[in-house]
């Protein structure tokens, strides 16, 4: 119980600490700001397209990729930033557990991810008429919940990089686009030409956002258990990538003693 | 000696981009990821004329986000080096430093402008249909103005707390939603357009647009006439505010702490 608590706690901490120069207005503000203008933004460009009509795929695919704001910026940015400001060498000649520290950056990113959509969901519904009434809610909150973790796996690859790479916000960013344009929020993924769907099918969140957007539509957990299947492997392989890089760049760094070197 | 301090600022603000990645992820990733999604939306289902608000439209918003972002973030890069005070306390004002490096980066930010209409002809084949060669200039010309004056009207709010890039940030797309970078401010509601008509970059990129083909009037006389009045408007808030910031961060003498 007291490992637990620990965990939590320093979970907290690691969310708290990235968010440390930020008032809570600041806070309050761009976690409602950003929502609001993306989908918004991005509805209004697929209303230009393609009609009124069908503006809630829009909405409903970019809400989604919300989660990428907290699983990409925020989980590279709290692996990277322990570089930034000095406190790698410290984290890394500590005794804690390696698996539990890094699967613990991401923690409260994945809940923050899914606040993110459910204030987008409530935009989407108040300006483009977003209708629950015969969604699968439970299944819709599941493909929510798995989006923001398999996301997050990415961020925490990401953020194994950002160990040997200088710059962490180019990274996040890099990855943040990625899955904007792969992933199937604009658009469905067999527009993209055959490389562009085999980088589609290797990143979290594709399957996701297509089995949630039939939640939405009411589908069973029947209907959508291989998306379901194949969202929980992708995360889980960028996951078990990112802790091996995270190892091994370690291990290389305490031989060398070049922790901040590169 | 402004002016040789302004140009000073651009040259070192070049020189430190020419090195710094986020600046090749604005001029190149994030207009190509812009103007693909646009693309890939507007190309099919008999829009032909609408490509341009792609293909122009993804060059236009890394054009904007990377002067923004740099107005932003090297006032809040300058915080974090310890330059911040030195800069606020040296005889040349604020807003001239400012100046040179927002002019660096729309001078460099035209990169994704091409950037852009390359991936369109490239990958789409698509060519930017120009009707109105003179008016598209003029407009073009025009619109790297008005992005300079709203940059600079926003760029003073940075110095006065770390906090506040975070609010400023999330403005980016509004300013893309409200102005009309990728489709036109007439789908937008009424009281969202009167908003987006007290932005100078909403009119030159309403006649840029006009000068490509697309069905949102001809006026231009009057368009770049409310744009140029709302520029100066915008630097003149600008020269204002900088000041304000600047007497009141050597008053308090807490800008490392703000």
């Amino acid at each position: 119980m007291m490992h637990l608590r620990l965990f939590l706690h320093g979970c907290l901490l690691q969310y708290r600490a990235l968010f440390n120069w930020a008032s809570p207005l600041g806070y309050a503000t761009y976690k409602v700001l950003v929502p609001v203008t993306q989908v918004i933004f991005f509805t209004q460009l697929g209303i230009f397209a393609t009609g009124r009509g069908n503006s809630i795929y829009f909405a409903v695919g970019n809400a989604l990729q919300l989660t990428a704001i907290n699983g990409l910026y925020g989980v590279v940015m709290t692996v990277g930033n322990e570089r930034r400001y000095g406190t790698l060498p410290f984290l890394l000649a500590s005794p804690a557990n390696r698996l539990v520290t890094f699967l613990g950056r991401a923690l409260f990113h994945i809940l923050d991810g899914v606040s993110s959509v459910l204030i987008s969901f409530v935009i989407a519904a108040v300006l483009f008429g977003l209708n629950f009434a015969h969604s699968n809610l439970l299944l819709l909150a599941g493909c929510i919940l798995l989006i923001s973790a398999t996301t997050s796996g990415l961020g925490l690859m990401f953020g194994s990089l950002s160990l040997i790479m200088r710059d962490v916000l180019t990274i996040a960013n890099f990855g943040f686009y990625l899955v904007m344009v792969f992933c199937g929020i604009d658009f469905a993924v067999n527009r993209l030409p055959a490389w562009g769907q085999a980088i589609s099918f290797a990143l979290p969140m594709t399957r996701g956002v297509q089995a949630a957007r039939e939640a939405v539509n009411g589908a069973g957990l029947h209907d959508v258990a291989g998306l379901l299947l194949g969202e929980v492997v992708v995360g889980a392989v960028y996951v078990v990538l990112g802790y091996a890089l995270f190892r091994w760049l370690e291990n290389r760094a305490r031989l060398g003693g070049m922790q901040e070197a590169y | 000696m402004n002016l040789r301090a302004a140009l000073r600022a651009a040259e070192v603000h070049l020189k430190l981009q020419v090195v710094n990645p986020l600046a090749y992820l604005g001029t190149i990733i994030f207009p190509v990821a812009m103007t693909g999604i646009g693309l890939v939306l507007l190309a099919p289902g008999g829009h032909g004329s609408r490509i341009t608000y792609a293909a122009l439209g993804g060059g236009l918003v890394g054009l904007y986000g990377v002067a923004y972002t740099d107005a932003g973030f090297s006032i809040n890069s300058e915080r974090w080096t310890g330059t911040l005070e030195q800069l606020i306390g040296c005889p040349t004002a604020l807003s001239v430093i400012v100046l040179g490096k927002v002019a660096a980066s729309l001078l460099y930010g035209l990169v994704a402008v091409l950037v852009s209409l390359t991936l369109a002809f490239a990958a789409f084949h698509r060519l930017l249909a120009v009707v109105d060669a003179v008016p598209f200039i003029v407009s073009f010309l025009l619109t790297i103005f008005a992005l300079f004056a709203l940059c600079m009207a926003m760029a003073p709010v940075f110095p006065m707390a770390r906090w506040v890039f975070t609010i400023v940030n999330g403005l980016e797309l509004t300013v893309y939603l409200l102005c009309g970078f990728m489709f036109p401010t007439g789908q937008l509601p009424g009281w969202v357009q009167a908003i987006s008509a007290l932005l100078p970059p909403t009119w030159t990129i309403r006649s840029l647009y006009a000068a490509t083909g697309q069905p949102v009037g001809h006026d231009y006389a009057r368009w770049w006439l409310i744009a140029i009045a709302l520029s100066v408007i915008y630097l003149a808030i600008s020269i204002v505010v900088f000041r304000i910031v600047e007497v009141r961060s050597r008053m308090s003498g807490q800008l490392a702490l703000a």
